[in-house]
């Protein structure tokens, strides 16, 4: 973080912090394929399709 | 780096020959479904479930430019870059309210013109119907120069051989399949374009691992780790807003709420946008490897295919080419299809022929679909690589039309004439930002112009609409 007097002017993301968006992200991607497929099979045998 | 294609032509052929066919005969297959009349073909029987309903707007939401222009960002202006491009989500969920009100309040409704015109009448629809001309335009434009330039860097076709294969495929399905068509290949296209996304990312993090990355930005580009960054911040709520103009006015996602069955409509839209979102968070952070690892760009929206090629070999470009070419595919499709509904309703029907019939109504949008794949192919046959910025240009445009669509639907006081001044002062305002102060401002502008003018002349001079009158018979 870098600090003027009183006001954050910067903040710098951490090798922590990044890791977890890059894995979060890639974790969300396929969560949502997997919630898709999920929800299309329950339809497809409610026969809720179209 | 190296300037020949990424894909042997042999290949990228036969990858474009399978999905074509795919596209083609399943497109086919599912127009003849169903009751064959105009509803049917313009908004697939208005019944689709949760599945089709969310996936197909993560397809149309994942455009050439997301699986380019993200990792550019990223590449570019760092974690900020990822984040503003991913905040365009969040135009997706906040029309989720709207879209739920809206299948409330026009149960026979079949485009946004309809609404406009009921509401606030035939002026204000002139004025939002060129705001949509010229957004949905260019939208066609890039999307087909992009299918041309994309095509040929990364298999060698000729940028015009590119282009009709792309959008020839799209029209083909949406011609013969409608609607139906257009939100089943839709299903497949964003499994599919998630999934090898992941794949992508997930091995050239294995490769290059995380903290490596930040190692090596922290080093040489500190700034793309700043989450206080100021353009960041700027672009981010730009992006934000030339978003919701996007969704708010656009018939793409108005003629997905008239397809959707009414219990699904809401939840598609919230899980349509946060899905989507993680898209270029991954491909943006793909540009953020590239920066790490020290590689120059000739052409900066080349770092993906590049990236991917680089990581991956053979498998890594004809991944890339699988992404691209469903992302372009996906998005063109719903842009013939609600483009077409616009023009075959809003103007054959309401404006020129009333007393047509449910069959030529739906003949009218068929022949507006090869129509404006036509118009899309003439008026992107020269290649212009700068036309995204065009593109840009019109967000000015449709961010002055949230406040009048989000106050015509919940307000009864929201103001004809307000709103007719709004969408217009907004662009003027928007456009001059655009131009005299940087263009990430011309949405911030527009909004807030559009605003504050929908809101002061509806105080000032309140209507009492009726909503029972957005419930026009077909």
């Amino acid at each position: 973080m870098t600090w003027f007097p009183f006001l954050l002017l910067a903040w710098y993301v951490d090798a922590s912090w990044f890791g977890a968006v890059i894995a979060m992200s890639q974790v969300a991607l396929v969560l949502a394929v997997l919630m898709l497929l999920a929800i299309w099979c329950f339809e497809w045998r409610k026969k809720r399709i179209w | 780096m190296k300037a020949e294609p990424f894909l042997a032509p042999g290949l990228a052929w036969a990858l474009v020959v399978l999905f074509s066919v795919l596209w083609i005969a399943l497109g086919v297959a599912w127009g003849r479904r169903g009751k064959g009349d105009a509803d049917e073909y313009m908004l697939a029987g208005r019944n689709i479930g949760l599945a089709l309903s969310t996936a197909t707007l993560m397809a149309s939401w994942v455009t050439g430019n997301t699986t380019l222009l993200a990792p550019e960002f990223g590449y570019k202006t760092g974690l900020w870059g990822m984040f503003s491009y991913a905040l365009a989500g969040l135009g997706l969920i906040l029309f989720a309210p709207l879209a739920l009100r809206i299948k409330q309040l026009m149960p026979h409704g079949r485009t946004s013109g309809d609404f406009i015109r009921l509401r606030y009448g035939r002026l204000a629809w002139w004025v939002f119907m060129v705001i949509t001309a010229i957004y949905t335009l260019g939208f066609l434009m890039t999307q087909a120069m992009g299918a041309g330039i994309l095509l040929q860097s990364l298999s060698g076709f000729d940028y015009h051989v590119g282009m009709i294969v792309v959008i020839g495929v799209a029209m083909l399905y949406t011609l013969y399949g409608g609607m139906r068509a257009v939100i089943g290949t839709d299903f497949i296209q964003s499994v599919l374009i998630m999934v090898l996304l992941a794949v992508v990312a997930v091995l050239a993090f294995r490769q290059f691992p995380a903290p490596a990355v930040h190692a090596r930005l922290i080093n040489a580009h500190a700034d793309h780790l700043n989450l206080l960054l100021p353009a960041g911040l700027l672009i981010a709520w730009n992006s934000a807003l030339f978003s919701m103009g996007e969704v708010f006015h656009n018939n793409i996602w108005w003629s997905r709420v008239f397809a959707s069955r009414r219990s699904v409509v809401m939840t598609s839209f919230v899980l349509g946008g946060l899905a989507w979102m993680s898209v270029p968070i991954v491909t943006g952070s793909i540009g953020l490897v590239a920066l790490a690892r020290g590689l120059e760009f000739p052409q900066v929206n080349m770092v993906f295919p590049v990236m991917a090629a680089d990581l991956l070999g053979v498998g890594g470009a004809a991944l890339v080419f699988v992404v691209v070419f469903a992302s372009l595919t996906s998005t063109l499709d719903s842009l013939l299809a609600s483009t077409a509904d616009l023009v075959a309703e809003d103007i054959y029907f309401r404006l020129l022929r009333p007393q047509a019939s449910d069959a030529q109504l739906k003949q009218a949008a068929r022949v507006t679909v090869v129509g404006l794949a036509v118009v899309t192919l003439l008026l992107s046959w020269p290649r212009l690589d700068s036309l995204a910025s065009v593109l840009f240009f019109t967000g000015a445009l449709v961010a002055s039309t949230v406040w009048p669509v989000a106050c015509g639907l919940y307000w009864p006081h929201a103001n004809r004439n307000a709103a007719i001044v709004a969408m217009v002062s907004g662009s003027v305002v928007g456009l001059s930002a655009y131009v005299l102060i940087a263009p990430y401002c011309a949405a911030v502008f527009s909004t807030a112009v559009s605003a504050l003018v929908m809101v002061v002349g509806s105080v000032r001079w309140p209507e009492r609409f009726q909503w029972s009158l957005l419930k026009e018979a077909p």
